[in-house]
């Protein structure tokens, strides 16, 4: 999976491409452990995120819930495979998921 | 390929080089030599010519001074003679005696009559008159001794006086002696000619001497032509004088007449040939240029210069003959250290070329010993004897090269140790694992059938973890009598962590399921008690059901699980059971959990699963999706409960191939019977 981050002041974009599932979601964790200070804005892209496994789940909730304390948090190009994973999961209730 | 090492590439290159160097340097000595050779033998020839040129002019002069002085001498007896006729009466008779053998080796005035016809007393007035020569004659013999051999006049009349020592031929009797004077070559040419000239050379009547006869004519009171003067004169030293040149050896001077004829004295050396065009040496042409009279300098076929000028009173030609390679004898010397001097080149070129192969074989071997040696240290090491160390010969690049070599071998070393302290632990916590995994099993019911006293209904489930411990778990067990709690549940993330919040949260919803209540009201209790302390963030989706046994009603709450798949035998179909999901357990404090409701009819079969089913992917990264999951369990009707899930297990690793199992595969089956009928 590839992360591209895209700052712009206190707004952070980062988009996701390929599958975050066990093996890549560390990455992501890696990402947003400590590499949201000061971020008031996040924002992160889903255009090219073709897959999301539970593990991808518990770091997207980790990064919503770092957000909820400093700020918001929106995931937006949602794909509908991905949007049906949300809502099996009930994750579309917890994101910001924007239309 | 053919193999060059690098020991041959050097000497190669540097014997290349080496040849390259010496060739240029010996061609550029070597051209100089022959430039310098070729102008020295310009310069040589210009000069020796201009020399010749200067020589035969020189030696013309001579020649030409000397016997104009005869000539003039010849010619003023002459005048002297004509003096005579003009006035008779001035001088006094002189009587001259007939020729007498006693006067031999004296000096004297004697005649000669041409012939018998001729009468003395005819010409006694002649006779008398012009023995006043004598008077003439003597101080010029006295001058000339060793020159003048003998002066004579003789007449048309027929008288002839001479005047020498030379009287040994003639009889000694006191009478007349007859000798015809107008036959002789100085008389007619003189006669003809009318004017002083020289006869060709002959040697005298001795034999010892060249001679030469000037002769003039002289004319009586009337102007008639009289009688014709002539002197003998002795041209030995003369010619010495004139061919006695200093060139060398194989050079030497000569004179022809103007028939080409030699002129040499009986003892003279060189020449062999009577006439210059019997000489084998001298070409043809080169000799009718000679006897034109031309002055020049020609080369002859055999290489041999020839200079030549004509001597004007004579018409005799001076020649001088020189090899060419007289001339070139010095730059012959120069041709000579040209080939001394490539001979040299050679030898040294040789000679040089040895030293350098034999310093270019040990300059390379010095070089590449070390890094044969250090091939076969690194042989050793790369063997796996890391203890060994590469030899260190130099303090170069190799000498580096060693040293790196060495410590890759210590680096080598230490990594390996680590690596087995390291491998060493990941065994230790393998077999950790695999323990923490049959706990996690032990964990799960097992035991199938779990009630074999309960009819209504049968049961089976299996789970097999992606890792040695999954996050997966499912559970069932009697809330009471009547009711039949089931749990598919999925804890995000994998591993150690997982397995042990797994654990948790499968203690959790079992005791809070048992203690009664709706799902919707165990899983917003489950949910709290999760989130204290939750430092992970892990969470957990969760399937969970209550079964009422006699009616087949089920109330489930589903916290982002997948959607239970359930058999109508009504429509003889299974079908996905879609309702709205709540978020996952653990995720938020104090959520609320939706609640459903459905029914199980006799018959019916509720399939419940994981993540590991509907998102198995094979190598391709597609998904195997609850399409194929629904397909592969309309063919597992008619099977129990335990065959269903084998059958599902083989869809999925038929449809995943040799792709890696990414996900804990869990999944539950409930056949139902109802509580009236009897299960077969």
């Amino acid at each position: 999976m590839l992360i591209n981050k895209e700052a712009n002041g206190d707004q952070l974009t980062i988009s996701l491409d390929g599958r975050l599932d066990t093996t890549t979601a560390p990455q992501l964790e890696a990402e947003i452990t400590g590499g949201l200070n000061g971020v008031k804005d996040l924002t992160i892209d889903m255009e090219k995120l073709v897959y999301v496994s539970s593990a991808g789940l518990r770091v997207l909730l980790k990064a919503q819930k770092t957000m909820n304390k400093q700020g918001k948090m929106t995931v937006k190009n949602v794909s509908p495979e991905i949007k049906e994973i949300f809502e099996v999961t009930g994750f579309d209730e917890l994101l910001n998921i924007e239309k | 390929m053919k193999r060059y090492p690098i020991r041959k590439k050097i000497q190669g290159m540097v014997l290349l080089l080496s040849i390259a160097a010496l060739t240029i340097t010996s061609a550029v000595g070597i051209i100089c030599m022959m430039r310098i050779r070729s102008d020295s033998e310009k310069a040589l020839t210009h000069q020796m010519e201009q020399s010749l040129r200067n020589l035969t002019s020189d030696k013309a002069q001579i020649a030409s001074v000397e016997l104009e002085n005869y000539a003039q001498t010849v010619a003023s007896f002459a005048q002297y003679i004509a003096g005579l006729y003009a006035n008779p009466n001035d001088y006094p008779p002189r009587t001259v005696l007939p020729a007498r053998k006693a006067n031999a080796g004296i000096l004297t005035m004697q005649r000669t009559l041409k012939d018998k016809s001729v009468k003395i007393d005819d010409i006694m007035k002649d006779m008398e008159l012009l023995g006043n020569m004598e008077a003439v004659w003597r101080p010029e013999f006295a001058t000339n001794k060793k020159i003048i051999s003998s002066i004579f006049l003789g007449t048309e009349s027929g008288l002839m006086l001479c005047y020498d020592t030379k009287s040994d031929l003639t009889p000694d009797d006191g009478k007349e002696v007859y000798y015809d004077h107008s036959k002789s070559k100085w008389y007619k040419l003189a006669k003809e000619t009318g004017r002083t000239c020289f006869t060709d050379v002959y040697t005298d009547s001795f034999g010892f001497e060249l001679t030469i006869t000037c002769s003039a004519p002289f004319y009586d009171e009337n102007g008639n032509f009289a009688g014709a003067v002539g002197m003998d004169i002795l041209i030995s030293n003369l010619y010495k004088a004139i061919v006695n040149i200093d060139l060398g050896n194989d050079a030497y001077a000569f004179l022809v007449d103007g028939s080409g004829r030699l002129i040499a004295p009986p003892d003279s050396k060189g020449m062999t040939a009577e006439t210059i065009y019997q000489d084998k040496d001298i070409d043809t042409k080169i000799s009718d240029e000679i006897l034109s009279g031309s002055t020049g300098i020609s080369l002859s076929s055999k290489r041999i210069y020839f200079a030549y000028t004509s001597i004007e009173s004579t018409g005799w030609k001076f020649c001088v003959r020189i090899p060419e390679s007289v001339i070139l004898e010095p730059v012959r010397d120069v041709g000579r250290n040209v080939i001394l001097t490539m001979v040299m080149f050679i030898i040294a070129f040789v000679v040089i070329l040895v030293i350098v192969a034999v310093v270019a074989q040990r300059f390379s071997e010095r070089l590449t010993t070390p890094i044969i040696e250090l091939g076969r240290d690194v042989e050793e090491i790369s063997g796996g004897n890391l203890d060994y160390r590469a030899e260190i010969y130099d303090n170069d690049e190799i000498g580096d090269l060693a040293k790196s070599f060495n410590d890759m071998a210590a680096s080598l070393k230490d990594y390996i140790k680590n690596l087995a302290a390291v491998t060493a632990e990941k065994e230790r916590i393998g077999a950790e694992l695999n323990v923490a995994t049959q706990i996690q099993a032990d964990m799960l019911p097992r035991i199938f059938p779990p009630f074999p006293e309960r009819k209504e209904f049968d049961i089976y489930a299996t789970m097999n973890p992606a890792k040695e411990v999954g996050g997966d778990f499912y559970d069932f067990f009697l809330v009471d009598n009547d009711h039949l709690a089931l749990v598919m549940a999925d804890v995000s993330g994998k591993g150690v962590p997982a397995a042990l919040f797994m654990v948790i949260a499968k203690t959790l919803i079992k005791n809070r399921t048992q203690m009664g209540g709706t799902p919707s009201e165990i899983l917003a209790d489950v949910n709290n008690q999760l989130c204290e302390g939750n430092e992970a963030e892990l969470f957990v989706t969760v399937w969970l059901g209550i079964l009422e046994i006699s009616t087949g009603k089920v109330i489930s709450s589903n916290a982002g699980h997948e959607y239970p798949a359930v058999y109508r035998k009504d429509t003889g179909h299974y079908e996905l059971l879609k309702a709205k999901n709540s978020p996952a357990v653990a995720t938020m404090e104090d959520m609320r959990f939706k609640q459903a409701e459905f029914t199980l009819n006799p018959g019916d079969n509720l399939y419940l699963y994981t993540d590991g089913v509907a998102e198995a992917t094979d190598i391709h990264d597609e998904l195997y999706g609850t399409d194929r999951m629904i397909d592969a369990l309309d063919t597992t009707i008619n099977m129990s409960v335990e065959d269903v899930l084998k059958a599902m297990r083989k869809s999925v690793d038929d449809f995943t191939g040799e792709a890696p199992q990414f996900d804990d595969i869990t999944m539950l089956s409930l056949k139902y019977y109802g509580s009236k009928e009897m299960k077969i």
